[in-house]
């Protein structure tokens, strides 16, 4: 079962990140919809929260990916 | 489960406090000079606007009580105005009552919006409303 969980790769979010972080794509492709949609209707955050997130991205991929993890291993 | 609520709560009302700061510098600030702050980072290094561009205009004139022209400038405006002004709202009433409405809602609302039945169409409507914006030339 295991082997079915979708990980996502931090390095490909921070790169959707620098190239569409604007439009909220990076925050789609991890799985936080809710975030995303503010990113995109808010121009990311008045260009603020977009440039946060090419540092922050990474880590909140790391995050996602340990929440799909911990589903299996408790 | 608490963490999660208040951390997503927090996050809604410092974005809904910095929106109406924002709104503020816009209409009483820059308005009167007929300044325009230009923050968004695609238009900025392409000059092609995106597909919330003129979001702050259209919220502005929604405000102003011109419903047509709001959304003719950007109808993404209604959503943003609708979230402005229920969000912070629907936060108080779950803390006077110590539930979790919004936040059960957020989750339930964000596994609709990852399906594909639902996902599909609403990226197409994006993507035209950033045609049409490219259109307008916002």
């Amino acid at each position: 079962m295991i082997s079915t969980i979708q990980l996502h790769d931090p390095t490909t979010s921070l790169i959707v990140s620098i190239l569409a972080g604007s439009l909220g794509i990076d925050r789609f492709i991890i799985g936080d919809t809710g975030l995303g949609v503010g990113k995109l209707l808010t121009c990311g955050g008045l260009g603020v929260w977009a440039i946060i997130d090419w540092f922050m991205i990474q880590g909140a991929t790391k995050e996602k990916n340990m929440q799909k993890l911990q589903q299996f291993l408790y | 489960m608490n963490s999660g609520r208040n951390k997503l709560y927090l996050i809604i009302l410092v974005a809904c406090f910095i929106g109406y700061i924002w709104l503020y510098f816009n209409t009483s600030v820059l308005g009167p000079k007929n300044n325009t702050l230009n923050v968004c980072l695609i238009k900025h290094f392409t000059n092609i606007p995106c597909p919330s561009c003129g979001s702050t205009r259209s919220v502005i004139s929604l405000v102003k009580g011109n419903f047509v022209q709001a959304f003719k400038i950007n109808p993404l405006g209604y959503i943003i105005t609708i979230i402005m002004f229920l969000a912070p709202l629907w936060i108080i009433f779950d803390f006077l009552t110590k539930r979790q409405t919004l936040f059960s809602f957020y989750k339930k609302l964000e596994l609709y919006v990852q399906r594909p039945r639902y996902a599909v169409p609403l990226i197409f409507l994006v993507i035209f409303n950033w045609i049409w914006n490219i259109a307008k030339g916002l």
